[in-house]
């Protein structure tokens, strides 16, 4: 009995940390319908600033508290809503979660300049305080921090449902322009609104900071934990909010008491959050079809046919001929490596600029692909990477059966479930990356030579990035692109004449899986060894910013976001400033994907235009004929899309 | 962001009993080199400089103390430590602020520099002069050295230290021995970034640019194991973390412990001590990479072992985990008295608050030398006070007794400012140099890899002058000796042996 007390109390404190952390992220999502991935990274910013200035700066704790959570934070998060936030209203939940991952990352990269790694402590709030409850004790600070996740819960109830401002909060996502009829102030309730989340993840950080200690990515993996309790109330609902986080705290500490565990069960206490989250978002009632209106998104212009395999012969001529006359062994590596990386971004193609799903585990279908190899064909058989990339394929065509009914931000969790649980559960184990956690590969060969020089793997890359370029584009261009593009749209329309989305959704869940798998190969071929830590979630998460940053609807966009995750570190090694430019380019690109959300890419393509448009004035003769398509089914030769008009 | 990227360090290191076991001793050896070298320079119109003979004469007399080398802290920048799992050895590794008074003599390793050695050293530098180009890196005047350390990356200077001891290493023996055979050590300093891509493009540059890659330090070196294997660059690393980079034909680590042996000192010292705690054990750690598979290896070594061993409670631990309230009930309910942990020093220190919290206190804390570092200490507080760790090197106070402890403190803080901290992995790099420096002078002016490849093989029993346990360098088998010791208020003592000497068991497999 003394023991059930004692992991009945742990669980409380377990769950009482995952309801702080997820109240924040209901009260930023029901207020301003962006699901804030960085909540705990500003948690974290935050309990940095914290140590600053209680311990740093010597000041008075209650003060040091007060200045953080009622005076920096809501600054703070007041001017992230002004200059982030704002233009994301109405957009798409993979141009808003996006930008939250580029928080997210700016944010630790901030701290790591900031605090740099040391030894910091925190003082706890009542040291020496304990309470003994059976054979368990509980510190002052844990009470604290449980208490305070119900009294949150509670005011934020409160705020949402009873309070005036909450009432407007809450109805600035449903109707802005009516809100504003009324007298109201929608730009100052949605900085109000973020400057509460941001007090909140502070006030996680601070109560969290004696637990976990002043570390740059605990406090953002234990967010994730959140999200189950956060979706398991459907971002909205704050008491079952907080239920669901004390139970998953319960569960966690039930299982890790008295299931007895051994191999792979070993990792399954950590993955209960994610498992419950994978169960919700899976078991959540359909999702209602959009009816009545219709999303049209212009899109950047698709080459023909013709275009696009002169694009890409000259793309692989041209990679060669930089990689003979320009680079050394080292930068070619590099250059694979970042090819490497833009055919797992381009998996993102076909599944999130065409049909409009995003996903947040590219990487984690590419390790499917990287284990097939590592473990049956370690020895460079060119067999591995089909088979690899047809694991990735069944593996994507059944994780998306459960996922099927799901859209934007749900199934975007949905695949943050899955990637979690792919690390936690298979990844580590033994049948999988193997005994060291890292597995040998040898480059493949093929027609009798071995590519065991970095050049000649790069043009492997090369050739295999250009030719399933010219497959998605083909695929674009084709019939299962325009109904893409549609379901995209209109998923209602779609319906409504008799086109089978199901089918439609497998395939193309099995797609992107499949590329990304064949990327895992030639990523762990060209790496020559394997392991978990390259494929985890956060892995993932910075491709998926950079590829959508560099334009997810285009296959150049996927390339340049694939080849600024190789860049960045390699120009932060070699210089702070260089990559601090590299970082801010970035994060202008996340910025502007609220003006344009076909990323840096498209940019690039209307200056091509206007450039050749140039040319062409005052050549006489007839008109030129168009060579691409846009998403509505018009050819303009100069690539102007068009806004069809509506809403979601 | 590599947030994935956060390996864990762990080592398990031989010790050597005393300097005199070593065949050649190293220090009267380098001596002898640098006074020989002396000569020729001199016949030849070149000389050392006024001050650089000063510097090697007050090296070789063992002025430590007046270079004010003892009581220095360790580098805090490796010390957040790793997650991928390894078990070549502490991340960061830390000294430890304050001089604790050891109990020992002063150390065995300990030399006694003289005038008279200089001169041996002149004159055997003498016969060793290099007119020409021998191989990749070398010149008639100068040998490039690649080292290869994360120093950008999730763990910002996670293994800087390494790059700054060979730094210091490198200007040291420029300065005191003239380089080697006359050619002057150049250091060429890579950054691996904390990520196995990085590590191999590091490796590709240091084939083509650099004669070897020495004291080189880096978490996920299983990036560059094939490149190096194929180039045949060698590689004299402070410490191979993975397999792949153990088992390269090319790789001979100063530390030469390897993944999953396990030696019998810890076990049967633990046992000897602690005989009842033995039957009543746990083994926590984090669940990451090699770290895990090591775990397992030890759980297993120790159980067949015998001597009691039992362990009732084995807990991998995720890195999401916060909470660590649950595993200490559990040891608890199991009756647990030994704990061990594997894994970083933050998450030591959670474990041992949580111990604290719950009113739990095990006849023995275990921890790698992950716990010999003053983050640790800073961090822990009270919680951690009674930690033993086991340790396969000479302590930072011992410096004033222990010659090439006090040659790299000083050094490191010559070249690198003095806020440098020495470091258990800024011992092994700086060891790494003198291992490659001695051996390349005794190959003489033709050196090549090939005969530096050679001449590594043959080397067993290395104790970097005193700095370390004997370490089988050329057979590649984990060192089986260790000391170890107990961390009181904000010092550590040595617990056993009492003086600066190590207990050497047989390995007992994996």
């Amino acid at each position: 009995m003394n023991a059930f007390i004692a992991y009945t109390v742990f669980g409380f404190v377990t769950g009482g940390a995952y309801a702080i952390a997820a109240s924040g992220l209901v009260l930023t999502y029901t207020t301003s319908r962006i699901f804030n991935v960085a909540h705990g990274a500003i948690g974290m910013v935050m309990a940095f600033v914290f140590w600053q200035l209680e311990v740093k700066s010597g000041l008075p704790t209650w003060l040091s508290v007060f200045l953080v959570i009622c005076v920096i934070a809501p600054l703070f998060g007041a001017l992230v809503e002004r200059f982030a936030m704002r233009r994301l209203a109405g957009q798409d939940v993979s141009v808003s979660l996006v930008v939250t991952i580029g928080l997210m990352v700016l944010l630790i990269g901030v701290a790591q300049q900031v605090w740099p790694p040391a030894a910091r402590t925190v003082p706890a709030f009542f040291p020496n305080s304990y309470v003994h409850l059976g054979s368990a004790t509980i510190t002052g600070d844990q009470i604290l921090t449980i208490a305070l996740a119900g009294l949150v819960a509670v005011l934020l109830y409160v705020l949402l449902s009873r309070a005036r401002v909450g009432v407007a909060m809450r109805a600035v996502v449903d109707n802005t322009d009516l809100l504003a009829l009324h007298g109201a102030r929608p730009n100052r309730l949605s900085g109000l609104s973020w400057a509460i989340g941001s007090s909140l993840a502070a006030l996680a950080g601070i109560l969290l900071v004696t637990t976990i200690g002043l570390d740059y990515y605990e406090l953002t993996l234990l967010v994730v934990s959140a999200y189950a309790a956060a979706v398991l109330g459907r971002l909205q609902n704050l008491t079952l909010t907080f239920v669901g986080a004390i139970v998953l705290g319960l569960a966690q500490s039930y299982v890790q008491g008295y299931v007895p565990l051994s191999g792979a069960l070993n990792g399954l206490p950590p993955a209960i959050p994610v498992l419950f989250l994978f169960l919700i978002v899976v078991l959540l009632p359909q999702a209602q079809l959009r009816i009545g209106q219709i999303k049209g998104i212009s899109s950047v212009p698709v080459p023909s046919a013709r275009r696009t395999t002169g694009f890409g012969i000259a793309f692989v001529v041209g990679v060669g001929l930089i990689s003979a006359v320009m680079l050394d062994d080292a930068q070619t590596f590099n250059f694979g490596i970042g090819l490497a990386y833009a055919l797992i971004a381009l998996s993102l193609v076909p599944l999130t600029g065409y049909g409009g799903y995003l996903s947040l585990a590219p990487f984690t279908f590419a390790g499917i692909g990287a284990v097939v190899v590592a473990r049956i064909f370690p020895h460079g058989s060119p067999l591995g990477l089909v088979v690899g990339a047809l694991a990735a394929a069944a593996v994507g065509a059944v994780v998306s059966l459960p996922l099927l009914r799901l859209r934007g931000l749900y199934l975007a969790l949905g695949t943050i479930a899955f990637a979690d649980l792919m690390d936690k559960l298979v990844f580590q184990a033994s049948w999988a990356f193997g005994y060291g956690g890292s597995r040998p590969v040898d480059r493949i060969g093929l027609f009798g030579m071995q590519l065991n020089s970095e050049r000649d793997y790069l043009l492997l890359i090369a050739v295999v990035f250009a030719l399933v370029a010219a497959g998605v584009l083909a695929i674009r261009r084709g019939p299962y692109g325009r109904l893409l593009v549609a379901m995209r749209d209109s998923p209602a329309a779609c319906g409504t004449l008799g086109l089978d989305l199901t089918r439609t959704r497998v395939l193309l869940f099995t797609l992107s899986a499949g590329i990304a798998g064949l990327g895992g190969t030639l990523y762990a071929g060209l790496r020559t060894s394997t392991g978990p830590a390259d494929f985890t979630l956060f892995s993932s998460l910075p491709l998926v910013l950079l590829a959508v940053v560099g334009g997810v609807t285009s296959i150049s966009g996927v390339a340049l976001g694939g080849m600024l995750w190789m860049l960045l570190p390699v120009l932060q090694s070699k210089s702070q400033s260089l990559g601090g430019l590299v970082f801010m380019l970035i994060g202008a690109g996340a910025l502007l994907l609220g003006r344009n959300p076909n990323g840096l890419a498209s940019y690039a393509f209307l200056a091509g235009r206007w450039f050749e448009s140039l040319l062409r004035r005052g050549r006489p003769g007839p008109p030129a004929l168009a060579e691409e398509e846009t998403d509505e089914g018009f050819a303009f030769a100069h690539g102007e899309g068009v806004q069809l008009s509506g809403s979601s | 962001m590599r947030a994935s990227r956060r390996p864990v360090v762990t080592c398990l290191a031989g010790t050597a009993a005393h300097a005199d076991d070593l065949r050649v001793h190293p220090r009267r050896r380098a001596a002898v080199l640098v006074v020989a070298a002396c000569l020729p320079l001199a016949a030849c119109g070149s000389r050392l400089t006024a001050e650089q003979q000063q510097l090697a004469i007050g090296q070789l007399q063992g002025n430590a103390q007046a270079n004010g080398a003892a009581g220095s802290t360790g580098d805090s920048g490796g010390s957040t430590s790793a997650r991928g799992g390894t078990r070549a050895g502490p991340a960061g590794g830390n000294g430890v602020s304050g001089a604790s008074t050891g109990n020992g003599s002063p150390g065995s390793t300990a030399t006694n520099g003289s005038a008279q050695q200089t001169t041996r050293a002149v004159q055997a530098a003498s016969s060793c002069r290099a007119t020409k180009a021998t191989d990749v890196g070398v010149t008639p005047t100068s040998i490039t050295l690649a080292n290869i350390a994360d120093v950008t990356g999730p763990v910002p200077g996670l293994f800087q230290s390494a790059q700054q001891s060979a730094l210091a290493f490198s200007a040291y023996w420029n300065a005191t021995h003239g380089g080697i055979c006359g050619r002057q050590i150049k250091v060429e300093t890579l950054d691996s970034r904390t990520d196995a891509n990085g590590y191999r493009e590091q490796m590709l540059t240091a084939c083509k640019s650099a004669f070897a890659s020495v004291g080189s330090m880096s978490a996920f070196d299983n990036g560059g194991a094939q490149v190096e294997d194929q180039c045949g660059i060698v590689d004299v690393s402070a410490a191979a973390v993975t397999q792949e980079h153990q088992h390269t034909r090319v790789t001979y680590a100063a530390n030469a412990t390897q993944v999953g042996q396990v030696s019998s000192t810890v076990p049967g010292w633990i046992a000897e001590k602690y005989p009842q705690a033995v039957g009543k054990a746990a083994f926590l750690y984090i669940n990451a990479g090699a770290a895990a598979v090591n775990a397992q290896a030890d759980v297993k070594t120790y159980e067949q072992y015998g001597h009691g061993w039992k362990f009732v409670y084995t807990q991998p631990v995720d890195i999401s985990t916060f909470n660590y309230a649950p595993f200490v009930q559990k040891m608890k309910q199991n009756g647990v008295r030994f704990v061990q942990w594997l894994g970083a020093y933050q998450e030591a220190v959670r474990l041992a608050q949580a111990m604290q919290q719950q009113g739990f206190k095990p006849d023995i804390f275990l921890l790698d030398p992950t716990g010999y570092s003053s983050d640790y200490v800073q961090s822990g507080g009270s919680a951690v006070d009674g930690t033993v760790v086991y340790l396969d090197s000479a302590l930072f106070q011992d410096a004033g007794s222990n010659q090439e402890m006090a040659t790299y403190i000083t050094w490191l803080h010559r070249v690198a400012g003095s806020d440098a901290q020495p470091s258990y992995f800024g011992i092994y790099a700086w060891s790494a140099m003198l291992l490659f420096a001695q051996t390349a002078e005794k190959i003489g002016p033709d050196l090549t890899r090939a005969k530096l490849l050679a001449a590594l093989k043959q080397v067993d029993n290395w104790t970097g002058n005193g700095l370390h346990s004997p370490q089988h360098v050329g057979p590649r088998q984990t060192p089986n000796c260790f000391a170890f010791i107990q961390l009181h208020g904000s010092s550590w003592s040595r617990l056993h042996p009492t003086t600066p000497t190590f207990d050497c068991r047989p390995d007992i497999g994996g």
